[in-house]
């Protein structure tokens, strides 16, 4: 008989960086984003709450502050897993244009590997990344895969009528993408290890700008044409049924498993009403009243095209979590709730304990 | 103004082959498969319509009878699609282990391609493949896509399937075979085929498409059994997509030729028969239904009875019946050809506005 926990987290990528360097998505907004206009590029425009968040260090005592609440609350979520003691740990995580490209975009996808190993110090142009854990670049870190629980949760799905794609062993990323590399490592924030089985299931949640931009925030042009948008990413109602058809399907199997749902929410680079300069927290707050009171119904009602409005794309994981969870009757036990103008996204931390 | 076009047809891999080369899958089985028990591989043991149908020539003058049927039968759906006058031709095929592999296996994929060039008559070692129309190894078969690919992708995903879709190849450079010699045996006669088309792959080989590679053979690792394979969508849900499709193209500005590519019962899938002649009779079933227009019977097949038939590609056709069903047609048949040595019956049909 299967035993279930839920953890919602961030995988926010900025945590790896070391405060001092200020490599907020922010400080490179303003530098490169050309679509924002100069006068909003002026602190003196911004909300009154950002301009103090920013205050005169561009917000690197703000970061400290932001960094400390969310180790504090890794660290919770760390404690609640190793006193569950989980056979598995299932990732609902975003695909930011890195494994899956032009030659496939599949809504869901279970990553059934044997195992993920991921060099998260190395950039992309295979400089060094600075890090806090001062760790170096070749550091390699190497995660079990679930590759037996991820044929039996592929197999259950199916056969509740979800068209779930899966895969054996890495398409264009080598190791695991961000968001699940990310969270992994926020979980071992300490370093002592992690050892649990991991079960990545990407999510489609860029949608339709995934190829057209990328899963960032510029339209990629073909002859200075900008790209077509793409088809939508699967809808917060399709995301909260297959979480609970994932719950069933785990209740019903000998796995005791927790469940992660691993992303930000509104993202300011993401928000264009916003400039790309803060994220909507109006929105946020709002999903976070209905999550905070177990309102889950409020969510199954929102349209993509809200979602992309807010900046939520990457909500879309905690909506597979949030579907599990009402599957389950579970009411979230809210960890931090953390706002911010500065630093890109709004991030929640919380438990859903059996 | 929409309208849609049903057509079902086989791919068949043979009909590209002459004949009299004898290059059938039952004669490879016959050589390589070291599973047939050896009594299996006497025709003496052979059902009798089997025996007759091999005669003493290895199949030879039964084969040029089921292609003059099939090559007539092609004929009359290439004029069914050219009195229609598509704006775009829709095919679900089965991917057998051709684009698609461990790196990932989706239930479905629209290949939203701006294009498709294929090499159909190379062989795998380059060389020319033996063809009935004499066609180099590099004779290019360029194909057109459509914008309508994305538009359906969109609808389907507003509508709550998790299909992928995709913009260029993945593994397969060019088709599947699935789809490329649909495209070839509805220009038999070698006019042009110049209507766009949307490759629409559905897994058929569910759990074995990795554990046998699409074929009969199950893989070894260390001379261990590779695991059974997560399933492919059912029967029910082929046909979800399939009404779902419909609606969506019903609503769109596209006139869609909706074609549903493959035989049905496969000898090497049907164990039961030895991997030597399909499930004939759980065919004539099935195509007694069709003929009928008796849809609902298809949608509670359960993918054990599928597996059990060897009937695994009819996903393709259960897709194309959920969109007949959605649009109330029946089928007019052109062609049932039920074999005991080519490997699989063959069913051609069209369902006109």
């Amino acid at each position: 008989m299967g035993e279930i926990l839920g953890v919602g987290t961030t995988h926010y990528p900025p945590l790896i960086n070391p405060d001092e360097d200020r490599i907020f998505p922010l400080t490179r907004t303003l530098r490169n984003n050309d679509k924002v206009p100069e006068e909003m590029k002026l602190p003196t425009n911004w909300p009154e709450p950002m301009r103090v968040e920013f205050g005169e260090d561009e917000g690197f005592k703000s970061a400290q502050e932001h960094r400390k609440r969310l180790v504090a609350a890794f660290r919770e979520i760390r404690t609640a897993i190793d006193g569950f003691q989980p056979d598995l740990v299932l990732i609902w995580g975003d695909d930011q244009y890195e494994n899956f490209k032009e030659d496939i975009i599949p809504a869901f996808c279970v990553l059934a590997y044997d195992r993920f190993e991921g060099a998260p110090f190395t950039n992309r142009d295979g400089s060094y990344r600075r890090n806090v854990w001062d760790e170096p670049q070749e550091k390699s870190f190497i995660y079990r895969g679930a590759p037996q629980a991820g044929r039996a949760l592929a197999s259950g799905l199916i056969n509740e009528g979800f068209d779930i794609a899966y895969s054996y062993k890495p398409l264009h990323e080598k190791g695991l993408g961000h968001a699940f590399l990310n969270t992994l490592l926020y979980l071992d924030y300490d370093r002592k290890g992690f050892d649990y089985p991991v079960l990545p299931i990407a999510v489609n949640c860029y949608g339709s700008s995934v190829i057209r931009n990328r899963g960032g925030t510029i339209t990629q042009k073909v002859n200075g044409v900008d790209l077509p948008f793409d088809p939508p990413g699967p809808s917060p109602k399709r995301c909260m049924e297959l979480g609970a058809a994932t719950a069933r399907v785990m209740r019903d199997s000998p796995y005791r498993i927790a469940l992660v749902a691993s992303s930000s929410w509104s993202h300011a680079f993401l928000t264009p009403k916003n400039h790309w300069l803060w994220p909507d927290l109006e929105s946020d707050h709002a999903r976070f009243e209905e999550l905070r009171d177990g309102d889950y119904d409020a969510w199954k009602r929102i349209s993509t095209g809200q979602i992309e409005d807010a900046g939520q794309q990457e909500m879309l994981n905690w909506m597979c979590l949030a579907g599990a969870m009402q599957e389950l009757g579970r009411k979230p036990e809210i960890l931090d709730y953390v706002e911010t103008y500065v630093f890109n996204s709004n991030k929640c931390l919380a438990l859903f304990s059996p | 103004m929409a309208e849609i076009l049903g057509v079902g047809l086989t791919h068949s891999p043979s009909i590209i082959v002459p004949d009299e080369l004898k290059q059938y899958s039952l004669t490879r089985a016959l050589k390589s498969n070291d599973r047939i028990p050896a009594e299996q591989k006497d025709p003496t043991s052979w059902p009798e319509p089997m025996r007759a149908e091999w005669g003493d020539d290895e199949g030879y003058t039964a084969a040029k009878i089921q292609r003059e049927k099939i090559a007539n039968g092609f004929r009359r759906l290439r004029a069914e699609i050219d009195a229609f006058n598509p704006d775009v031709v829709l095919v679900w095929g089965d991917d057998q282990y051709e684009n698609f592999k461990e790196d990932i296996i989706p239930a479905f994929c629209i290949l939203a391609y701006d294009g498709f060039e294929c090499r159909p008559m190379a062989g795998r070692d380059g060389g020319q493949r033996p063809n009935i129309w004499d066609e180099p190894a590099g004779k290019v078969f360029n194909y057109r896509g459509h914008e309508s690919s994305r538009y359906l992708a969109s609808a389907l995903l507003e509508d709550g399937f998790d299909i992928a879709y995709s913009y260029k190849p993945l593994h397969e450079p060019g088709l599947g075979h699935a789809f490329v010699n649909t495209l070839l045996y509805l220009d038999y006669d070698r006019k042009g085929f110049d209507y766009p088309v949307i490759p629409f792959s559905v897994n058929c080989y569910g759990s074995s498409i990795i554990r046998n590679r699409g074929g009969s053979i199950t893989q070894q690792v260390n001379g261990v059994d590779l695991p059974f394979d997560p399933p492919g969508p059912s029967p029910k849900r082929c046909m979800e997509l399939g009404a779902a499709t419909a609606r969506a193209l019903q609503a769109s500005p596209w006139r869609v030729a909706l074609v549903a590519s493959s035989s049905w019962s496969h000898a090497f899938l049907t164990p039961k028969n030895h991997w030597l002649y399909p499930d004939v009779e759980s065919d004539l079933a099935r195509f007694n239904e069709l003929k009928a227009g008796n849809y609902e019977a298809w949608r509670n097949i359960p993918n054990s009875q599928i597996e059990d038939a060897g009937q695994q590609e009819m996903l393709n056709w259960m897709c194309l019946a959920g969109a007949m069903s959605e649009l109330d047609r029946k089928p007019e048949i052109i062609e049932f050809l039920q074999t005991y040595i080519f490997n699989s019956s063959k069913c051609l049909a069209v369902m006109k506005p």
